[in-house]
């Protein structure tokens, strides 16, 4: 059994709309390996989520993937390329249903609200596996159970809307894990709920990805989120991959420019009142405006003129981590390091 | 409850310039065909806070906590049931009841306390043009256009929006952009006291470090008072002296920020901190206690210590007896029983 | 000939790209660093109105709709011009013609000569009923603004020219056949469309006045009133429309005028039909006035009547429009449905719904079934006004969906 879970290369989605093509997914490359937590961090607008919706296929018209592959490594060896698959078809709904789940920011607009939630669970087994009713029923109340929802048979007949925030969300996690998927993406999960709530739940998802050996790909803003439960961190801008690192690198000896803006950018409980945070300048390009040259050069701190501003830096392997700049690709490195006409 | 007045251990000045006493903000529920009464929802149910001049009060808990309607309150955005919101004006030696203030007073103090909204979206009419929006509270008390459009570009400057863009409309800019506006319209009367509420809890987080490093030069360059109303605790951190929180409707506790961070006295505020997500993988696992169980209905609070359902710590008299918010030392103020038994584990240094 | 001209531009601006971007300045505030970075910001600042036509002109079957809204409304305004002849005039020789067609050119291929044939009658011999028969023979020329009938213009002063009608005044031109005393089909559906269409426009602002006023009230004071009104209107809508309209029709003295009738059945129609206005503008008051931009405005200092007029009024006058739009075609329908069922609108009045009413029976639509072409104008202008009402719904809040 291959270590790598899925590997997405050049994937580009695009939304060709009347008013021009947004290109919120454009060239990114990630690998999810199995038994980890991988982190999709960016800022709204660099299509973390879309990444979502493509790796699933639940893209919402007119956005397409134009390009690119994303290979899923069963159990057994065998492999499929994901983007070659027709949204509508048997195989990608055994994927979605089966070995890929998802769990969204607000549980409420995801679950049926004239279903029971256990009902909702079990119907997830009922159809993707060969269980009996009793049997789907039983191993619903277990789920239950071990996301910790107090009382879990009395619950199993519970509605959506009777549950709080945060048990919804527990709900959400169970049915996701229904069908003992390898893989569960989750978007924003905890960035409706409270802080108690969210270190609760976050918790929970650890416990769940050490016990189950499953993969959780998440995708945030925040990057204290990022520091609690991931294992690998992949830095997104303007849909592409800008940095991928295990946390412990990432956040110890952050590569790429942005990288070191979005920590710097954030106050932290060791901060003295009052210090400034590393503002990164402007904001994220309107989406038909993109820069040319390197996606980040108009807010980039550490641009070089003539460089940054015309060619596009490739994202450049280092050791064990990758990063799309200049300044980590061995042919422009000793221009970049001599260059002090920075463009700050 | 004793108007034990506090002084702040790191303010800028001593003088304290909004005194909350006792406040009560109470909405009747209705239902039924005839509207007849059927509960009441105790959103803020006997505050106690003070905010002394030109420093930042941050007031933190979780949704549903009441922090929100007390911010309004002070504003006057509802009619508070009853208590008292103790206003000075910078230089003036008399107090002020907001809760009782004429309209006509109240209208006064409109150009002294501002609120800064959280949602850059909702807070902006649409069809109004940015010097429309900013220019709102001048053009109310009938400021000549010219003069208004003075005012409006240099505080446009300041704020970091480019004066040519003031015949534009709101949603010809990001959401960044819409939050300056928003901020530029409260300070644009020169206030004193600036309400934060959620201020900067829509933005992305680069525009999230601008918009905190903004509000601190204004704070310096204007003289400002914050009341920073949020539900992060490491964003109340970074900009606070005070640190007020807030549990269903009451404060439970008070202290100079860098002390409640340091060693928190209720156990409320410490589940509180020990939920904040570390800020580097070095610091996970470091041990912390899991806050359980759900804020409660603020229309049916539990009796006694309203946090007891939910505290490892509660003994009889927390089930019993609502613990009052009284003086401790350094300046700090809790609302517990056991304030001082507790050992409470606060961020390592 | 050779110029240097090209070659020259290019040197003269060597760094363009370079000088453009923002270069290190002695920066100590946020404001600065921010301002400076915007600089090569590009925003859009279409106004609103622009960005509505742009979603209006989105919705295809609305736009069709204008068109086909703005020419029934076109026809209805210039009745008397657009209609061949008096819709009152009578004619004893042709009783129930059917649709006359028209003929471009000669028939001894002379060339382009507009005209129409007269009918010849032949007489069955066992029902004596006449059937009517074109007669190649008989041709009526016709032509474009010709002399006919008089009438008064907008009671301003007196002409007779019509759009189209025979040279010969008086000779026979039936487009859509005539009715049961001979009347012309088509002029007295044109002449309907100014009743018809003009009562569905004085009954929405009849409506809309009184829902704005109880549904402003209604949610913008909320508690009691909110509930005294919102009984009010639940009463009013439970009460079966039919039933109610007939009782208060026959209330209208016979003896009125037929304008005054027409007055009144407006103002019936009006006493429903506020009562959706209402409840929409109540909703959108509702929402409105909890909104930070109208709360923000109030710690502004400025006062409840400005709120209203400026910041809640402008915010749902596009949404009103969009509403009253799609209640004009409500009253249209409401007023067919009261005249063809003889309670409304009386002859000598014409519209839509009184020339239905000739329709009535299956005799005279199977012997006549040109008499149910009004019905058609009432189900074009009713499809053609919602689809109108949907896009101006869609375009009323162009923010959504951006």
């Amino acid at each position: 059994m291959s270590d790598i879970l899925l590997e997405i290369r050049n994937l580009s989605t695009y939304f060709e709309t009347r008013s021009g093509v947004v290109k919120a997914v454009d060239g990114l490359d990630l690998t999810l390996r199995r038994n980890h937590t991988m982190c999709v961090v960016g800022e709204s607008g660099s299509g973390k989520s879309m990444t979502a919706s493509s790796i699933l296929q639940i893209l919402k018209r007119p956005g397409r993937i134009v390009s690119g592959e994303m290979i899923y490594h069963f159990r057994d060896g065998r492999t499929v390329d994901i983007a070659r698959l027709d949204p509508n078809s048997k195989q990608m709904r055994a994927i979605r249903g089966k070995y890929i789940s998802m769990i969204f920011q607000e549980p409420m607009t995801s679950m049926s609200p004239v279903h029971t939630i256990g009902s909702q669970i079990s119907e997830m087994m009922l159809v993707h596996e060969d269980v009996s009713k009793a049997e789907a029923k039983a191993r619903t109340i277990e789920l239950l159970t071990r996301v910790r929802i107090p009382d879990a048979a009395a619950r199993f007949s519970s509605y959506p809307f009777q549950l709080s925030g945060g048990m919804r969300q527990r709900a959400m996690i169970a049915m996701a894990l229904a069908c003992r998927p390898d893989l569960v993406i989750a978007d924003e999960p905890t960035t409706a709920l409270d802080v108690t709530t969210q270190a609760n739940v976050l918790n929970l998802m650890r416990e769940i990805q050490r016990e189950s050996g499953i993969s959780i790909m998440l995708i945030t803003h925040d990057l204290g989120v990022v520091a609690e439960v991931a294992d690998d961190v992949t830095v997104m801008y303007l849909g592409r991959t800008m940095e991928q690192a295990n946390v412990f690198d990432l956040f110890n000896a952050p590569k790429h420019p942005y990288t070191r803006a979005l920590l710097g950018s954030v106050p932290r409980l060791d901060l003295q009142r009052g210090e400034r945070l590393t503002q990164i300048r402007g904001m994220v390009p309107n989406p038909f405006a993109r820069p040319t040259g390197c996606p980040f050069v108009t807010r980039c701190p550490e641009r070089r003129f003539g460089l940054c501003d015309r060619q596009e830096p490739d994202l450049y392997r280092l050791d064990g981590s990758t990063s799309r700049c200049f300044q980590h690709d061995p042919v422009h490195a000793a221009a970049w390091a001599q260059n002090d006409e920075v463009l700050a | 409850m004793t108007d034990v007045m506090q002084p702040p251990a790191t303010a800028k000045t001593a003088e304290s310039c909004l005194e909350v006493r006792n406040l009560k903000m109470h909405f009747g529920q209705s239902g039924g065909f005839f509207r007849q009464k059927t509960g009441v929802v105790k959103a803020v149910d006997g505050v106690d806070l003070t905010v002394a001049d030109g420093e930042t009060v941050g007031l933190v808990g979780e949704s549903g906590c009441g922090k929100s309607t007390l911010g309004r309150a002070i504003l006057r955005v509802y009619e508070p049931t009853s208590g008292e919101i103790r206003y000075r004006r910078r230089g003036a030696g008399d107090w002020i009841d907001l809760a009782r203030a004429s309209p006509k007073t109240m209208t006064d103090l409109r150009n002294d306390i501002r609120m800064i909204f959280q949602d850059p979206f909702t807070s902006l009419n649409a069809r109004q043009t940015v010097l429309e929006a900013i220019g709102q509270p001048l053009f109310a008390r009938g400021v000549a256009r010219s003069e208004v459009r003075d005012r409006v570009a240099m505080i446009m400057g300041k704020v970091g929006l480019r004066p040519e863009f003031m015949p534009r409309y709101p949603h010809a800019f990001s959401g960044g952009e819409r939050q300056r506006i928003v901020i530029a319209r409260a300070l644009v009367v020169e206030p004193h006291l600036v309400v934060a509420d959620e201020a900067v809890s829509a933005l992305d987080v680069s525009v999230r470090a601008q918009t905190l490093n903004l509000l601190q030069d204004l704070q310096d360059d204007f003289n400002l008072t914050y009341l920073f109303i949020s539900h992060d605790l490491s964003v109340v951190k970074h900009v606070s002296d005070h640190v007020a929180v807030m549990y269903v409707g009451r404060i439970v506790e008070f202290a100079p920020s860098a002390e409640i961070f340091a060693r928190p006295l209720h156990p409320y505020t410490a589940s509180l901190i020990a939920a904040i997500p570390v800020s580097s993988p070095n610091l996970r696992g470091r041990p912390r206690a899991e806050l359980t169980g759900e804020i409660p209905d603020p229309s049916k609070p539990p009796p006694g210590c309203q946090f007891h359902p939910r505290c490892a710590f509660a003994t009889e008299a927390c089930r019993k007896d609502v613990p009052p918010l009284r003086p401790m030392a350094g300046g700090r103020q809790v609302a517990c029983h056991h304030a001082e038994e507790l050992e409470l584990a606060g961020i390592p240094a | 000939m050779t110029t240097e001209l090209p070659s020259a531009v290019p040197e003269t601006h060597p760094r363009t790209k370079g000088d453009t971007l923002p270069t290190v300045a002695a920066r100590n505030s946020v404001a600065d660093d921010i301002a400076e970075s915007d600089a090569g910001t590009v925003v859009d600042v279409a106004s609103q109105w622009q960005l509505m036509r742009w979603k209006f002109s989105r919705h295809k079957a609305a736009v069709v709709s204008l068109w086909i809204v703005a020419f029934i409304y076109f026809v209805g305004a210039f009745a008397e011009i657009i209609a061949p002849q008096d819709p009152n005039r009578t004619s004893g020789r042709h009783q129930y013609a059917p649709p006359m067609a028209i003929h471009f050119f000669a028939e001894d291929g002379s060339g382009f000569a507009p005209h129409v044939h007269d009918y010849s009658f032949e007489t069955d011999p066992r029902t004596y009923r006449k059937t009517f028969v074109e007669d190649p023979e008989k041709v009526i020329p016709i032509a474009l603004f010709v002399q006919g009938d008089t009438y008064h213009f907008w009671g301003l002063f007196e002409w007779n020219i019509h759009l189209i009608g025979p040279v010969e005044p008086r000779q026979p031109f039936y487009l859509l056949g005539t009715d049961r005393l001979g009347r012309d089909n088509i002029s007295r559906i044109v002449h309907g469309t100014r009743v018809s269409m003009s009562i569905g426009l004085v009954g929405v602002a009849v409506s809309l006045v009184i829902g704005l006023i109880l549904g402003g009230l209604s949610g913008y004071y909320g508690g009691r009133v909110d509930h005294a009104i919102q009984r009010t209107i639940e009463f009013l809508r439970s009460m079966p429309t039919i039933p109610l309209w007939m009782g208060l029709a026959a209330a209208i003295p016979l003896t009125w005028d037929p304008l005054a009738v027409y007055f009144m059945i407006t103002v019936l129609l009006s006493l429903i039909g506020w009562t959706s206005l209402a409840r929409e503008t109540r909703g959108k008051v509702m929402s409105l006035k909890n909104e930070d931009f109208v709360t923000a405005a109030r710690l502004d200092g400025v006062s409840e009547f400005r709120i209203i007029t400026r910041q809640l009024l402008p915010a749902f006058m596009s949404h009103i429009i969009a509403v009253t739009t799609l209640a004009i075609p409500e009253m249209i329908l409401a007023e067919t449905a009261l005249s063809f069922l003889g309670i409304g609108l009386r002859a000598p009045v014409v519209s839509w719904g009184v020339l239905l009413q000739e329709a009535q029976n299956v005799n005279t639509v199977a012997t006549a079934p040109w008499l149910i072409l009004p019905g058609v104008a009432v189900v074009i202008a009713v499809l053609a006004l919602n689809f109108l009402g949907d896009g101006l719904r869609d375009a009323a809040d162009p923010y959504s969906h951006n």
